[in-house]
């Protein structure tokens, strides 16, 4: 068990990167490839047992851009993202500054906001369903209660209203990640650059926009970016509340993407929605790299 | 000290082999019963038991929802078990792949076949050939709960028979300030809204390849009106039938369409409730309701079709039958073999029972096809859209007509 790190100190480190690149290849690079594999074929339940099935070309997803469903559920998707990472963010971030201070109970609210963040999204997703139940929810109440409505609202079975629905319940679930992420961002700021404001006579306006912002610009890309990532493939918590319903009104690319491949086992065309949505991904990380990442002065 | 441990584990490593393969041949079946039941971790302990020297049975439990996916991942791997269960519409898309062994000569043997309820018996068989066997029979009727028709000033004992009463004690059964409505059911988003659908359609004298008769468009209007009027809850399109049957059970609705499997919900109840058949359409009066319950199949990768066989004609049998359905599960399934269900002191002196093997006689299979799931969906889609008033009803069923026609060509 002896050997000189010096002499085969570069055998040594290639023979480090081995465990990690082939990690990368079996559980990243493969299944890549194989969906890509996947999507090009006709693959179905009656194909699925056959040691090579039939390659089709393109086919699967020409079925899918004519699919009307494709439109909405590319628009679903949008609106449920947008949606989603402006409210978590600028939630997020408020809590931020606000937790940034020093004060009583500071540690005690930071942790209890976090704890949303650690529930599984099955539960997240069935105890917002109960709380927007236009029959018996807590939120249809409290409007009421409050004279802010008169008539229940249908939150999750109104196809008008229904995205909403999620997408508050997602809101929720996504301001801890924010907030945590942000926070560090903070805590990393450099201290003197506000106190040489301070004796400037900056207001905590003028601190925000000309100090905070820029310096963060980093940690602010990185928390859009990921949370972009994190809600365009949120699968689990609409398809706890709506199953993509009512109609189709909840239904986004990754729902649509499950309910072909494993409702109707068209796992072709399942696949070709999935690899939709991991170019569009692949678009908007590359945006991000060229505008956010390894530009520090 | 270190040889000795090695010496002992060795000797448990070969010990471990050889044992295993002296022992008699492991059979691996997948069960989606819910756990409650009971009913196979009883099989499988009484078989093993009793017969453990020819073989044994192992259980996986696989949650329903989850059947389908595992199965298919299984085939593709190579790592199907010998024997699963499945529910009923979803049997014919797997045995369209030649995913079943055949077991045609087997049951013409055996010639028990004709004692089965008919329309399950129906859904084990694709293309002319037997497939499995029905593991339980099972239907929807109308749930109502007496003290509210008193209360509304309704005879208790004369439930709604007519879609057009079904609209009238609906009517005067929902009690806004006691949050209370008239009749709930299941329109959800999954197979438990077409489940629930479907026998209205056919009481329409509709069906899956004609799905926008007047009669059909009828009952679709009428669950909207339900839906419309708050004679039922809106949140009926987003419940699965467990939690539709709650707002029953808890008194938050009058009458309820369910099947047997929620009858656990009113074991506590402090109400008198009653079940009657499915109400039907006042002008064709044509009896209908849906065909639920699972279905056992041999894996055609099996190596051990005929233990399976064994097994089944076991489980199948007249004594077993009565031992695991009535004992076991305390009579709270319905056995799918008709002989069996019509013993007299059994199912058919329970009131209850008695009325959904009476309905069971109209219950119709869903499919057999093997794209049944979306069939299905655009099924749910339309219901749906009318009761959500995205469409009128009439043409929410127009444009399933025109999706589900390239299935039937």
């Amino acid at each position: 068990m002896k050997f000189s790190i010096k002499k085969d100190q570069n055998n040594f480190y290639f023979k480090m990167l081995v465990p990690a690149v082939l990690f990368f290849i079996i559980f990243i690079i493969y299944p890549i490839y194989f969906n890509i594999r996947l999507s090009l074929e006709d693959a179905t339940l009656r194909t699925i047992m056959l040691p090579q099935r039939p390659f089709i070309g393109l086919e699967n997803y020409l079925t899918i851009i004519r699919d009307p469903l494709f439109k909405k559920a590319l628009i679903n998707s949008l609106i449920f993202t947008t949606g989603s990472v402006f409210f978590q963010f600028t939630i997020g971030f408020s809590l931020a500054l606000f937790l940034f201070k020093k004060f009583p109970l500071n540690k005690f609210v930071r942790s209890s906001i976090i704890l949303g963040w650690v529930l599984a999204p099955i539960v997240v997703g069935t105890v917002w369903s109960w709380l927007l139940n236009s029959d018996y929810g807590l939120f249809n109440y409290l409007l009421k209660s409050l004279n802010i409505i008169t008539q229940e609202i249908r939150w999750l079975t109104n196809p008008n209203i229904a995205l909403r629905g999620v997408v508050i319940t997602n809101v929720w679930f996504g301001i801890p990640f924010n907030m945590l992420l942000l926070t560090g961002g903070l805590s990393s700021l450099p201290q003197d650059i506000y106190e040489a404001a301070k004796i400037d006579g900056t207001n905590t306006f003028q601190k925000f926009i000309y100090i905070t912002l820029p310096l963060m610009r980093q940690t602010i890309g990185a928390t859009l970016m990921l949370g972009v990532i994190y809600t365009f493939r949120v699968f689990d918590l609409i398809w706890v509340m709506t199953r993509g319903g009512p109609v189709n009104a909840t239904t986004t690319l990754p729902i649509w993407s499950y309910q072909l491949s494993f409702d109707f086992f068209n796992l072709g065309e399942g696949a070709a929605v999935a690899n939709i949505l991991f170019m569009i991904m692949l678009v908007i990380a590359l945006i991000y790299i060229k505008f956010f990442a390894g530009k520090e002065e | 000290m270190k040889i000795k441990l090695y010496l002992f584990i060795t000797i448990l490593f070969i010990t471990s082999i050889t044992s295993s393969v002296m022992a008699a041949p492991v059979l691996e079946l997948w069960e989606v019963f819910p756990d409650d039941a009971h009913f196979w971790e009883e099989a499988a302990e009484k078989w093993n038991e009793n017969y453990g020297d020819q073989f044994t049975i192992e259980l996986r439990f696989v949650p329903q929802a989850e059947l389908r996916r595992e199965l298919s991942t299984a085939l593709m791997t190579g790592t199907d078990p010998d024997l699963v269960t499945i529910d009923n519409p979803h049997f014919a898309s797997f045995a369209d792949i030649g995913a079943f062994a055949d077991l045609t000569e087997k049951v013409e043997e055996w010639g028990e076949a004709d004692q089965y309820f008919e329309g399950s018996w129906n859904s084990v068989i694709y293309d002319g050939k037997i497939h499995g066997v029905p593991v339980d029979s099972n239907t929807i009727a109308l749930f109502y709960n007496k003290d509210h028709f008193r209360e509304a000033g309704l005879d208790p004992d004369s439930p709604p028979t007519t879609w057009n009463e079904l609209r009238e004690y609906g009517e005067k059964l929902t009690v806004p300030e006691k949050n209370r409505r008239g009749f709930t059911f299941c329109a959800d988003r999954s197979e438990e809204g077409t489940f629930q659908f479907l026998p209205f359609i056919q009481q329409g004298g509709g069906s899956i390849d004609n799905i926008n008769t007047p009669g059909a468009i009828a009952a679709l209007q009428l669950w909207t009106d339900f839906v419309d009027n708050g004679w039922a809850s809106s949140e009926v399109i987003s419940v699965g039938q467990q939690e539709s049957f709650s707002m029953f059970a808890e008194e938050n609705a009058s009458m309820a369409i369910n099947g047997p499997w929620v009858l656990y919900q009113l074991d506590d109840v402090e109400f008198e409730w009653g079940l009657t058949l499915m109400p039907v359409n006042d002008d064709l009066n044509i009896q209908s309701s849906a065909l639920g319950g699972f279905n056992l199949g041999v894996m055609k990768s099996s190596e051990y079709q005929d233990e399976a066989w064994e097994f089944i004609k076991w489980l199948h049998s007249e004594d077993i039958m009565i031992e695991m359905y009535w004992d076991v599960l305390g009579g709270s399934r319905i056995p799918p073999r008709g002989d069996i269900a019509n013993l007299p002191g059994k199912w058919v002196e329970n009131d209850v029972m008695a009325v959904f093997i009476e309905q069971l006689e109209f219950a119709q299979p869903r499919g057999p096809h093997p794209k049944w799931p979306e069939i299905s969906s655009i099924i749910q889609i339309a219901i749906h859209e009318s009761l959500t008033g995205a469409k009128t009803p009439e043409a929410a069923l127009n444009d399933a007509a025109v999706k589900l026609e390239p299935y039937f060509e």
